[in-house]
């Protein structure tokens, strides 16, 4: 077993497990749940979080990687209690039907916006290629972004090592 | 998740020296990115025991060039490859290899060196660096060996690499050799980025006057291991580009390739592609020829 130190979502804390847990499940056995799990092998995104700013798969990574890393998950999107202006983006334009795919929508999404702060729709596309949705097809997610470019409010990073 | 956790062990050393040190006492696999081997730990695939992590080597990571050759350090990945403008300015192939390999989030931790070391016969890069004659760099504690990327890959997932030893650097030359160059990277498969290719075409041609001073094609996905076309080289080398030629070039590369039936593709369908993708791009280049 081993014991690491990094930041999630702002706040630093201790994991501790075994040294190849996937750090999907350490994420989530600290009660942060919103990350899901979808397809287990980097196919789907479920599992999507910013590691050091990076987008990445956190069911490819074993925990022993991340000593001292900055991870932000979905729960740190929101600004204290108010969704942030991506989060609403999904609510008015139907981004999110049953959500397992949403958190891993969001942090890409946001990766994306750090990139290209008014994506083009091919832009968007291949941002969110690693991110499947089963539900709602793919058009209202791709529209949740495009929305956030005609309101012109630009995305805010939320990571500092971005 | 069908592997038991606890079976396995991951050590991290923080530089090479240790990282080699370790290597001479124990038995240890690699473990880079992990994109590759953490799909199959997913699947319960992954030997049990212990692993040592190279991704805290900083030693191993980045982008730097000497005199003669751009070096590149096995942990970089697709992403730092994809962003690098030497790599972007001199190396074309290398780039669209890069931008078709997974989706951003595996660009983002897939290495190069474990695409290689991986040695899967479908790998998107090596078709691609074999076009520019890469070397690599493999250590061990006492020495090290640089040997070309094209005599590394000995048969179906096997290398001439030892358990000791650690792939450090891959080495693309500057050699500049007159005329105007082009380059295709065709990557066949049911989606561009995810998808383990079907067939993958690197194709590096050089035409001086006419005459093709350079030529290399790199494969992927048609034979045990991706592959440099030796036989269709020398039909071309030194040749003057004409229909006649294109013609037995496509005739020539069944010589290069045994392609096989598999859950992807067929071996029938791999050939006709290789033909065909040979056939129209190097119609492309012909035909841009011909006005000049
Ligand atoms: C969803 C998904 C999509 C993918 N798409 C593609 C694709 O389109 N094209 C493609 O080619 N690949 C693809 N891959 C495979 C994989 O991402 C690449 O092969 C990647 O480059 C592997 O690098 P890594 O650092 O993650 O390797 P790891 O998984 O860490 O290691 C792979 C192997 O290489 C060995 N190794 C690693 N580094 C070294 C080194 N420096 N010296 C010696 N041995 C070493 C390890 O021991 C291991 O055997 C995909 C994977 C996933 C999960
Ligand atoms: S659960 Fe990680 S990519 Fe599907
Ligand atoms: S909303 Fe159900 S998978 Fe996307």
């Amino acid at each position: 077993m081993i014991q690491i130190e990094v930041t999630l979502n702002s706040k630093k804390i201790k994991l501790k497990g075994h040294p190849m847990e996937r750090l999907l499940d350490s994420i989530r056995n600290t009660g942060a749940i919103g990350t899901k799990e979808g397809c287990g092998e980097g196919e789907c995104g479920a599992c999507s979080i910013l590691l050091d700013g990076k987008l990445v798969n956190s069911c490819l990574i074993p925990l022993a990687q991340v000593e001292a890393c900055e991870i932000i998950t979905v729960e740190g999107l929101a600004e204290g209690k108010k969704l942030n202006s991506l989060q609403q983006s999904f609510l008015q334009c139907g981004g999110a039907q049953c959500g397992i795919c949403t958190p891993g929508m969001l942090i890409a999404s946001t990766y994306l916006l750090n990139k290209f702060p008014i994506p083009s729709r091919e832009e968007i596309k291949e941002g969110l290629a690693g991110n499947f949705c089963r539900c709602t097809g793919h058009t209202k997610i791709i529209e949740s972004i495009e929305n956030l470019n005609k309101k012109g409010c630009h995305y805010e990073g939320v990571c500092s090592k971005l | 998740m069908k592997a038991y956790v606890p079976n396995y062990n991951l050590i991290c050393p923080t530089n090479l020296n240790q990282a080699l040190n370790i290597l001479s006492e124990k038995k240890v696999k690699l473990f880079a990115g992990g994109t590759d081997l953490m799909v199959l730990f997913e699947t319960g695939k992954l030997t049990e025991g212990e692993y040592l992590s190279l991704h805290a080597i900083s030693e191993l990571k980045g982008i730097s060039e000497n005199n003669n050759e751009i070096l590149i350090g096995s942990l970089t990945t697709y992403n730092e490859i994809k962003e690098s403008l030497i790599i972007q300015n001199n190396f074309p192939l290398l780039i669209s290899a890069a931008k078709v390999t997974g989706a951003i989030a595996i660009q983002n931790r897939g290495t190069i060196g474990g695409n290689i070391a991986n040695a899967s016969p479908a790998a998107d890069t090596p078709p691609a660096l074999l076009c520019y004659e890469a070397k690599i760099t493999v250590k061990n504690k006492k020495e090290e060996r640089k040997i070309d990327l094209s005599k590394f890959y000995l048969d179906y997932k096997k290398l001439d690499l030892a358990p000791n030893e650690i792939i450090t650097c891959i080495h693309l030359p500057k050699k500049k050799i007159e005329g105007n160059e082009y380059s295709f990277y065709h990557k066949v498969g049911t989606r561009e980025g995810q998808a383990i290719s079907k067939v993958c075409f690197s194709l590096r041609v050089i035409i001086k006057n006419k005459i093709i001073n350079y030529f290399k094609l790199g494969l992927g996905s048609v034979s045990p291991t991706t592959i440099l076309a030796i036989q269709t080289e020398k039909l071309m080398a030194g040749e003057m580009l004409t229909k006649v030629l294109i013609k037995k070039a496509q005739n020539e590369i069944l010589k290069d390739i045994s392609p096989i039936d598999d859950i992807r593709s067929s071996a029938k369908y791999r050939k006709k592609i290789t033909q065909n993708l040979i056939g129209h791009y190097l119609e492309l280049i012909l035909k841009e020829n011909s006005y000049k």
